[in-house]
């Protein structure tokens, strides 16, 4: 007989598997046996010398050549006895690193400890043991019962290492076609710096009242309890990654009834696509989940890697029990080990892998589990999408990250609050610019007399009226008049095109302008110095304050209504917070019908400060405008980030205390000479996230120094009386982690559109709802520790090959990275084709991170994974701060097909080439991915093998995986080259 | 009527194969209830495929006991299955 056999398709997965991973204990399994400690050591020797002489497997090693892998002969394993040093013994034995190509793969330590205590440590490479082959080398070794194997394991190895067969291949492969092996896992909020199988774990617990419900309720469906898991997982999983049909793993042995005393390895995993149809009821979902299982543990002799180009994101395992050494490593991102207890409960042992998952998210993960067992043991004739994923302390928690304490709100008009901070302080100037300053009592008087003209006009409380006016203190005076005298105003930028602001006085139903009325017909002009005499009318804190208009991404302007009160829960939410007061200098910087401007105007006058207008031409010069800072010694400045990327950083003269942004998404890098000119201690930077239809602000962050280096700056917690909930499709709330749709409620949500009752309804939710929330068209989530991220526009999602793609979403993933500092996505299509529609990735990193495309794709699904990741020394910026994508340079890894390759750079590169170009039949440039030229793992394992063989003896095949061109791989390997 | 040769062997294998199907199912065990309905699993699944094959010879798939509707269907697959043709 032959010294050497095949590996097994099963062992050749796990083989390659393994060498994949980074964690040298990932395939190790182990179990411990407390020992007397007069045991007959020469006896344990006789035992294991007599186990490993009737399987080969326990002396054999693995050796590869382009056939495939072979088991050929190695070292005999001995006994070794040793004194335990330290309570971390069993543990170091266990994670002793065992070497594949060089053999034995088992180790068998008897450990003796100081307090005359002794251990057997029996530590085997998962290649050569299962759980049951464990257990039996155990109670050889232990209570000399040697098995009686009907077959041995060489002989199943033989007769089950077959091609598999194409058809029945194909047929898997059809059944996982529109399933998603790679469904996201950014919910895990993972360390993407640990280890790629560095792991963890988690428990989830199961009374016995749930379990056996679940036990019962399965049975009377068909369907066993492991199908009732795995289809509960699947349901959580598709919840947390908007997939569809996720792809769970699952573990099965095809250890047949002959070999159930075989010592060997016969465990396989397959993959299930379970599609989690929220229309049908629990039962459904699980009956037809039990099918998709049965059918995948029918094709477990198929290795996975020919069925699918995918490991598996979550592998769910059943467990007889046992206890077994957590050795700290964690094959697949989430795997889920389920036993039964004696109780008649069930526990679930989670391990994880820490650069995928933090611990909070896998504790949360387990309770979701929980619930939607729990949902199944109360119905199963629940419907999927009625069933809850979040435990209600998790979903209370969840909701209240998205509430903060309410701050009481006055019930006054702005108008009444102004009148009181006339009264305190009549002489201070409200209002400078061009043409003088006003003194609050000044303003109030001149603001008066307007008002009373424009009641004389005819303006009837609750009415619109226009105010176009220029950027002087007479726009101050305008905009209060209006509100004096009952009515809302319709700010109306002169700057703005005629055929626009017709639009929105026509819309509006405005009759009256305060200004210029030049190509706005039927409007009454009533000029800004009039001053009448009628009686006003009061006005009620939930009347409308004003109205501006979004432009919106498609269709005609909408007129957004919002009222005193919401105006003022804006300055009660905020004011104590930032201090705001009779010393602050504000500039009103924005054009009035631009609603940042709402906070500049009466965030200043309600609480006392002096407000500088500024000159239309000002707002575009930054050298002035940094003068005017410096002149009018402001205070409080309100900037968009593209404005404030212009501004020059000066020579750190500025009193500005609080700087607030606004407006649009802040890449904080921009902050970087702001903060090093004025330190914390000296102003405060803020970001503030909102939306014109919730009134202005919605959240506030404070940016530190971190911020400004990690690129785009989260937009932090909800003010205080503000709601932002991050729901998924259906309305239902998402933890922490998953990304879902913004929707805003309590003080700060507006009346709505302006004569838009059907889309009011369709945004804000119904009139009569009591709690309305608008939906912000906006997508986030929320870190675990309560700030939220802001992920860009729905609307703005591309396809890609038939994927909902976010770039915003992407870059986030990127910038997780510690190692990235600032990163852009782009995405990029030859001509018109859709089709071919590919994300660019560009980072700018604190050292070389050529594995950044790597780790994007051990978290992101393949759709979401970057084309090329291509490291650049800065992102080139547009004259207004945003970048500019036009002078990216072209990405790294495109290869132009129509150009030979260029000639390799060395002799390393030269011989890596060679043996590259042998095995693939083809001609390869240095930059040509493997992956992308049609390797998979076992030309991978090949590839290794042929690399050691022509005289790199140090390579690993994670090497290959990682370092995935000649280019790179022949860097690494220059290191080592003979 | 005397009962013959293989009549007698089919009634001892029943007789076992429901004894077999009981001691890992419950003794109270319906022998007309599917092996799942019965409250089995892929565990139990196993166990009796082992216990089926040191009792009989017969190396039965462990999916197909448990995909067993009753005792009638293990019985059909102890005398369809060949001694020596496992699966895998």
């Amino acid at each position: 007989m032959s010294d050497r056999w095949p590996l097994t398709p099963n062992q050749t997965e796990l083989y390659v598997a393994d060498q994949n991973a980074d964690h040298v204990a990932t395939y190790h399994a182990a179990s411990v046996h407390r020992v007397p400690a007069d045991l007959d050591a020469a006896e344990l020797s006789r035992r294991l010398a007599a186990m490993v002489a009737a399987n080969p497997l326990l002396a054999a090693r693995v050796a590869f050549d382009a056939e495939g892998g072979h088991w050929v002969p190695a070292r005999q394993p001995v006994l070794h006895v040793r004194s335990a040093a330290g309570p971390d013994a069993v543990r170091r034995e266990c994670s002793r690193p065992f070497a594949p190509h060089r053999g034995p793969l088992l180790r068998a330590v008897l450990l003796r400890h100081p307090d005359r205590a002794a251990e057997l440590v029996l530590v085997a490479h998962h290649l050569v043991t299962d759980e049951r082959s464990t257990e039996l080398m155990a109670r050889w070794l232990l209570d000399g019962q040697r098995p009686e194997p009907v077959e041995g394991y060489r002989a199943w190895a033989e007769r089950v290492s077959v091609p598999p067969d194409p058809a029945r291949v194909a047929a898997v492969r059809e059944s996982l076609r529109d399933a998603d092996p790679d469904f996201s896992l950014e919910w895990g909020q993972g360390d993407p710096g640990a280890g790629r199988t560095s792991g963890d774990r988690a428990d989830l617990r199961l009374p016995a009242r749930t379990w056996q419900a679940v036990r019962r309720n399965a049975a009377a469906l068909g369907v066993t309890p492991h199908s009732a898991v795995l289809a509960a997982a699947a349901v959580v999983l598709a919840r947390n990654s908007g997939a569809r049909a996720p792809v769970l793993g699952t573990n099965v042995s095809r250890r047949s009834a002959r070999h159930a005393d075989t010592i060997g390895y016969f465990g396989a995993t397959v993959a299930v696509p379970i599609p989690v149809d929220e229309d049908v009821d629990l039962a459904t979902l699980l009956r037809g989940a039990h099918e998709r299982c049965l059918a995948s543990y029918r094709t477990a002799d198929l290795p996975l890697s020919a069925v699918s180009a995918h490991a598996p994101r979550c592998v769910v395992v059943p467990r007889a029990g046992g206890t077994d050494v957590d050795l700290g490593a964690a094959q697949f991102p989430l795997t889920l080990y389920v036993a039964d207890e004696p109780d008649g409960g069930a526990h679930g042992l989670l391990r994880f892998q820490t650069a995928v998952l933090r611990r909070a998210a896998a504790e949360r993960f387990c309770r979701q589990l929980a619930v939607v067992l729990r949902a199944f043991a109360d119905d199963p004739g629940t419907p999927v999408h009625a069933v809850p994923t979040m435990a209600e302390p998790d979903l209370a928690a969840t909701l209240a990250l998205g509430r903060s304490q309410p701050r009481a709100v006055p019930a006054a008009t702005i108008p009444e609050l102004f009148a009181a901070r006339v009264r305190s302080g009549p002489d201070r100037v409200a209002v400078t610019g061009e043409g003088g300053s006003l003194t609050y009592a000044e303003l109030d008087d001149r603001a008066t007399g307007l008002a009373r003209a424009l009641v004389g006009a005819g303006v009837a409380p609750g009415d619109r009226v226009g105010v176009r006016l220029d950027r002087d203190p007479r726009l101050v005076v305008a905009l209060l008049a209006v509100l004096k005298a009952g009515a809302a105003y319709v700010p109306l930028d002169p700057g703005h095109p005629a055929g626009r602001t017709a639009f929105a006085v026509s819309d509006s139903g405005v009759r009256v302008v305060i200004g210029d009325t030049a190509g706005v017909p039927g409007a009454t002009a009533v000029p800004v110095d009039s001053r009448g005499v009628a009686e006003l009318p009061g006005s009620r804190h939930t009347d409308p304050a004003y109205v501006v208009y979004t432009s919106g991404s498609t269709g005609r302007p909408k007129g957004v209504v919002a009222t005193h009160r919401n105006v003022v829960a804006l300055l009660a939410a905020t004011s104590e917070e930032f201090g705001l007061g009779p010393d602050d200098v504000w500039t009103l910087f924005h054009s009035p019908a631009f609603d940042f401007s709402v906070w500049e105007l009466w965030g200043c006058l309600l609480t006392g400060g002096r407000l500088v207008v500024v000159p239309h031409w000002t707002a575009r010069d930054p050298a002035a405008f940094h003068d005017l800072l410096a002149r009018e010694r402001v205070t409080v400045l309100n900037q968009t980030p593209s404005a404030f990327a212009q501004l020059p950083p000066g020579p750190g003269d500025l009193s500005v205390r609080l700087l607030v942004f606004g407006g649009e998404a802040l890449d904080a890098r921009v902050l970087l000479p702001w903060l090093d000119a004025y330190p914390r201690r000296r102003c405060r930077v803020v970001n503030m996230y909102g939306i014109t239809e919730t009134t202005v602000h919605c959240t506030w962050h404070d940016v530190t120094r971190a911020d400004a280096l990690a690129g785009p700056a989260p937009v932090g917690r909800p003010l205080p009386g503000w709601e932002l909930h991050v729901l998924d499709g259906r309305g239902r709330p998402v933890p922490p982690g998953v990304a879902g749709e913004l929707h805003v409620g309590g003080s700060g949500v507006t009346l709505g559109y302006l004569g838009r009752p059907g889309l009011t309804a369709a945004r804000f939710g119904p009139a009569d709802a009591g709690a309305r929330r608008y939906r912000s068209g906006d997508r986030g989530r929320y870190l675990e520790d309560g700030r939220l991220l802001h992920l860009g526009r729905l609307d703005e999602q591309v396809k890609i090959r038939g994927h909902r793609v976010e770039p915003g979403e992407v870059r986030f993933a990127l910038l997780a990275d510690p190692r990235v500092t600032a990163a852009a996505v782009v995405v990029r299509r030859s001509g018109d084709d859709t089709a071919t529609a590919r994300l660019d990735a560009y980072a700018v990193t604190t050292r070389p991170a050529p594995d950044l495309r790597a780790s994007l794709a051990a978290r992101l699904p393949d759709y979401l994974v970057p084309a090329t990741v291509t490291e650049v020394d800065a992102l080139p910026l547009t004259a207004n701060g945003k970048l500019d994508p036009d002078r990216l340079p072209p990405p790294r890894a495109a290869a132009s097909a129509a150009a030979p390759p260029p000639p390799p750079s060395d002799a390393v590169e030269a011989r890596v080439r060679q043996i590259w170009e042998r095995l693939m039949g083809t001609a390869v440039g240095p930059d040509d991915n493997f992956f992308e030229l049609g390797g998979n793992s076992l030309l991978a394992v090949r590839l290794n093998t042929a690399l050691r063989e022509s005289g790199f003896d140090s390579v690993q095949l994670r090497d290959i995986f990682r370092h995935s061109t000649v280019r790179r791989l022949a860097r690494v390997l220059r290191r080592s080259a003979p | 009527m005397p009962i013959e040769g293989d009549a007698i062997v089919a009634l001892d294998r029943d007789e076992l194969l429901l004894d077999l199907w009981r001691e890992v199912l419950g003794p109270a065990t319906d022998p007309a209830v599917g092996f799942i309905e019965a409250g089995g699993d892929s565990f139990k699944a196993v166990l009796l495929a082992t216990r089926v094959f040191e009792a009989t010879g017969r190396d039965l798939d462990y999916l197909d006991v448990l995909q067993a509707d009753g005792l009638d269907a293990l019985r059909l697959l102890v005398t369809g299955a060949e001694p020596a043709g496992p699966r895998g």
